[in-house]
């Protein structure tokens, strides 16, 4: 049984100027599968309607995988093995011309609803990982942390994006083997941006898990707003979605 | 439906995002007197106003280094500082431009470690009078090949006639942002808007197209440029 | 007996030819005269024999080649000399009717809030651009500064040591104790553009309070105010007299009434400045207050003057007039809607001023209400707010 806990707060410096969250997400249970999606929308003058770009990437994550699932429902290791070799291609490339359709049915500018994905699927058997930009996907079992997908990090404040020519190209994915007692955590930037090292940032997906040991995941999805809002305030001021799929 | 506890907040120390800015100032014995006499005054007397700014902007922490050169280089602040408890220690002129020492000793420090690869882009404002004496080309593409040389903000302000403009743009990359000061005026005007591309490094930019990778005001670049040829006709002393 | 006889004639090095006309007087370095050329009027200044070196030439040339920061300054234009070994330089004449600051502490000229406030800011842009230019002034004092009493421009003087502060030419001469910066008294420190910006505060300080900011109590205590006691309190024992963490140095009723009188005056943020001026910036000189932010405290109290209905000028608006202690009129009356602690539809106003209110019920009946307390608003009644008119509610 895999619990999920979500949260998703608007920025502290977001706030500061009456600007809107930029961040959607997604998080869904169908049969034994699990799917996960965050989105976080640029927000800068040259992407007004970032925020509807995200909206609409975390909505085409999960119909482009739920298609996948029902195709393969009674395959699951067929599924695992075509997303290990070329199907993680196609599911990019689904992904992008499925946003971008969308996208230019609202209008021709697409550069204007530029945003990131990152997506996770679980099952019993495996998971698959999506990631366009940055952000942060992790795996956390009972002493380690680290990153399922290490993003080819752009430094400073420019990212990879859907709205990007060739965007499918910049899509890294994994496979893997899903393993008890674990969790996955999928979270935007700002989370990880709002500590000082790597180091700080994994000890606190250590403590974040151990919390949910120790105190239930209900208990920390009730206190998940409150301590996003505060690592935004004395952190990175930016939106912060966190996403913890407990097994 | 048991009582939901209020936890205190797992995890460890929040910090908000670093933001290192470099003055990398020109101490040949051509600076003299009058030329560093204005760098002095203009840079401390842009203190007030980038602290201002650092408050107005609590999300990233700006840190403030001053790295200056002569006959070798050396950091003028052992450490990068907190803007508010960075102090101007004037600095005097004298030796040669060895350019090359300072672009060797950046490298070192936008090097990761000691920087975060979760730091803002980091500002680098160059000053210069001169041709550089020593051998600085390669010292230069090391530095830009690196990930936070590349996607450091440079900007240069070349000072006076002497100064080489072409060493300044391969610094900068980009030929606006090569500020020319060719009287006192200019030099504390220009060094005033540099002092403000902290505060413009914070839109962020999508990757993997072909426009640079942060948004500095370019508006406000070209006005400045529009200004540098006001100033030259105006005072007295054309350098 | 003059070094120069009136109608000798000197040979400046721009070529021109001075006429010497009279003395006009003398200081510590030389003599000033009334020189013509080309019927136009000049001054000039003649240097004693013994001030005549090689460095103070070298220096004038230097001031004279840079040229002046700015028009406020009365600058060396060009050098004289004689036969004889002594040589001195000329400026423009400072027009008669410019005031000194000396003359400003002695009352001996009254300027209005507003002019005093344009001199102030004017004096700081001149020495702005001094530093701009890579010099620092050195000698800061009520004697050098000029300003004009009824618009507020000034003239800055005695101009030559003026120079580059570097290690290699400390500048020769030291400013007068009262406004040295605390490094320099002691010993630490030669003249820089750090121990300006302290003279500077010093010198605003005097010219809008019409006290220096060091003289309190610890003066008035001081018997015999000898070289000893000046070092201990213009420098290693210098305290504000309105330093917030201590009150050993305040002033006292009195002797120091200027303070006391014009402190409250001023607003918050010029205050502010000076507070910090006089606590941080007293041991370290390169967190001293800037030029920019001077100017731009000052230019700020300059558009915040407004004039009371008695005539005086006001500098703060939340104080009531400090010559007719009148609150200002209704449109700035100071209160605040507040609604009833136990019926949130009931509505008063507060009396946020600080003198009392009169209730008058919509019956005749009269209620004070003091500073701090709620009159609910009701049909019919009428509040008086001070002397200045009420309103009907």
């Amino acid at each position: 049984m895999v619990s999920i806990i979500s949260a998703s707060v608007c920025g502290a410096a977001h706030k500061l100027k009456g600007q809107e969250c930029q961040d959607s997400f997604a998080a869904e249970q169908f049969g034994d599968v699990t799917l996960i999606a965050v989105a976080d929308g640029h927000g800068s003058e040259s992407c007004p309607h970032s925020r509807a770009g995200a909206d609409l990437a975390v909505e085409v994550f999960v119909r482009v995988m739920r298609k996948y699932f029902a195709l393969y429902s009674r395959e699951p290791d067929t599924l695992r093995d075509y997303l290990q070799r070329e199907g993680s291609r196609a599911v990019a490339r689904a992904i992008e011309h499925d946003w971008k359709q969308r996208v230019s049915q609202k209008s021709s500018d697409i550069a204007a609803y530029g945003t990131t994905l990152l997506g996770l699927v679980l099952t019993p058997m495996f998971y698959f990982a999506y990631r366009l930009g940055d952000g942060d996907l992790i795996e956390v079992s009972q002493n380690s942390s680290q990153e399922i997908v290490r993003g080819n990090k752009q430094l400073g404040v420019a990212t990879y994006s859907l709205c990007h020519p060739n965007a499918s190209d910049y899509v890294l994915t994994k496979v893997g083997e899903s393993k008890a007692n674990t969790a996955y955590i999928v979270a935007t930037d700002g989370f990880a941006n709002s500590y000082p090292d790597e180091d700080g940032f994994n000890r606190t997906c250590l403590d974040y898990c151990a919390a949910i040991r120790e105190h239930g995941a209900n208990t920390v999805n009730a206190n998940l707003p409150d301590w996003l809002e505060e690592t935004s305030r004395e952190g990175s001021g930016d939106d912060i979605t966190v996403i913890i799929a407990n097994l | 439906m048991t009582d939901l506890k209020e936890l205190k907040r797992p995890g460890g120390e929040l910090a908000s995002r670093p933001l290192h800015f470099i003055w990398m100032v020109d101490c040949s014995g051509s600076m003299l007197d009058d030329k560093i006499g204005t760098v002095n005054y203009a840079i401390q007397a842009t203190i007030p106003e980038m602290l201002d700014a650092a408050t107005n902007n609590p999300f990233a922490k700006l840190l403030v280094r001053t790295l200056s050169f002569s006959s070798g280089a050396q950091w003028v602040t052992p450490a990068p500082v907190s803007i508010e408890d960075f102090v101007w220690s004037d600095l005097s002129a004298d030796g040669v431009t060895d350019m090359g020492h300072a672009l060797k000793l950046l490298r070192a420090a936008l090097d990761i470690p000691p920087m975060s690869d979760r730091a803002l882009p980091p500002v680098i404002v160059l000053l210069s009078d001169g041709r550089p004496t020593d051998d600085y080309k390669p010292e230069l593409e090391k530095l830009l090949a690196m990930p936070w040389g590349k996607k450091a903000v440079r900007i240069a302000i070349a000072i006076g006639q002497d100064a080489d403009l072409n060493v300044l743009e391969e610094f900068t990359g980009k030929s606006e942002l090569v500020l020319e000061a060719m009287n006192r005026d200019a030099l504390v005007k220009m060094i005033k808007w540099a002092s403000t591309a902290a505060s413009m490094v914070s839109a962020p930019a999508v990757a993997g197209s072909d426009s640079p990778v942060t948004t500095l005001d370019m508006e406000a670049v070209k006005n400045l440029s529009a200004a540098r040829s006001i100033g030259s006709t105006s005072t007295a002393d054309v350098w | 007996m003059s070094l120069l006889e009136d109608g000798v004639f000197l040979c400046g090095v721009s070529g021109k030819r001075y006429e010497v006309m009279k003395k006009l007087g003398a200081g510590g370095q030389g003599e000033v005269y009334e020189i013509e050329c080309d019927g136009h009027s000049y001054a000039l200044k003649w240097y004693f024999p013994k001030f005549s070196t090689d460095k103070q030439e070298a220096l004038i040339e230097n001031l004279v080649r840079r040229g002046s920061p700015d028009s406020a300054f009365l600058w060396p234009e060009d050098m004289v000399y004689s036969d004889t070994e002594s040589f001195g330089y000329v400026m423009a004449l400072r027009p008669k009717h410019y005031k000194s600051i000396s003359d400003l502490m002695r009352r001996r000229a009254e300027p209005t809030f507003a002019v005093l406030t344009k001199a102030a800011y004017n004096l700081v842009a001149g020495y702005e651009k001094l530093h701009a230019m890579g010099f620092a002034y050195g000698d800061i004092s009520f004697g050098n500064l000029f300003f004009d009493p009824d618009t507020g421009e000034v003239l800055i003087c005695d101009n030559d040591n003026v120079c580059a502060p570097n290690a290699a030419n400390p500048m020769s001469v030291f400013g007068t104790p009262r406004f040295m910066a605390p490094e320099i008294v002691v010993g630490k420190a030669t003249p820089s553009r750090n121990t300006d910006l302290y003279s500077l505060a010093i010198l605003l300080f005097n010219m809008l309070l019409l006290h220096h900011p060091l003289e309190g109590k610890r003066e008035s205590d001081t018997e015999c105010m000898d070289v000893h006691a000046m070092y201990k309190l213009y420098g290693s024992e210098a305290v504000f007299i309105f330093d917030p963490d201590s009150e050993v140095n305040r002033p006292v009723a009195g002797v120091h009434d200027n303070a006391l009188i014009y402190w409250r005056l001023y607003p918050e943020y010029v205050r502010e400045l000076f507070t910090k001026s006089f606590t941080t910036g007293l041991r370290e000189p390169a967190r001293r207050i800037t030029e920019t932010q001077w100017k731009a405290a000052l230019a700020r109290l300059a558009e915040g003057i407004t004039r009371c209905s008695c005539g005086a000028e006001i500098l703060q608006k939340s104080e009531p007039c400090w010559s007719c202690h009148e609150q200002l009129t209704v449109d700035n009356v100071q209160l605040t809607v507040v609604a009833h602690p136990d019926n949130l539809e009931m509505l008063g106003l507060r009396n946020d001023s600080s003198q009392t209110w009169t209730y008058i019920r919509a019956d005749g009946t009269q209620i004070p209400v003091p500073p701090g307390k709620t009159a609910a608003i009701a049909v019919g009644a009428r509040i008086e707010f001070a002397n200045t008119g009420g309103i009907q509610t």
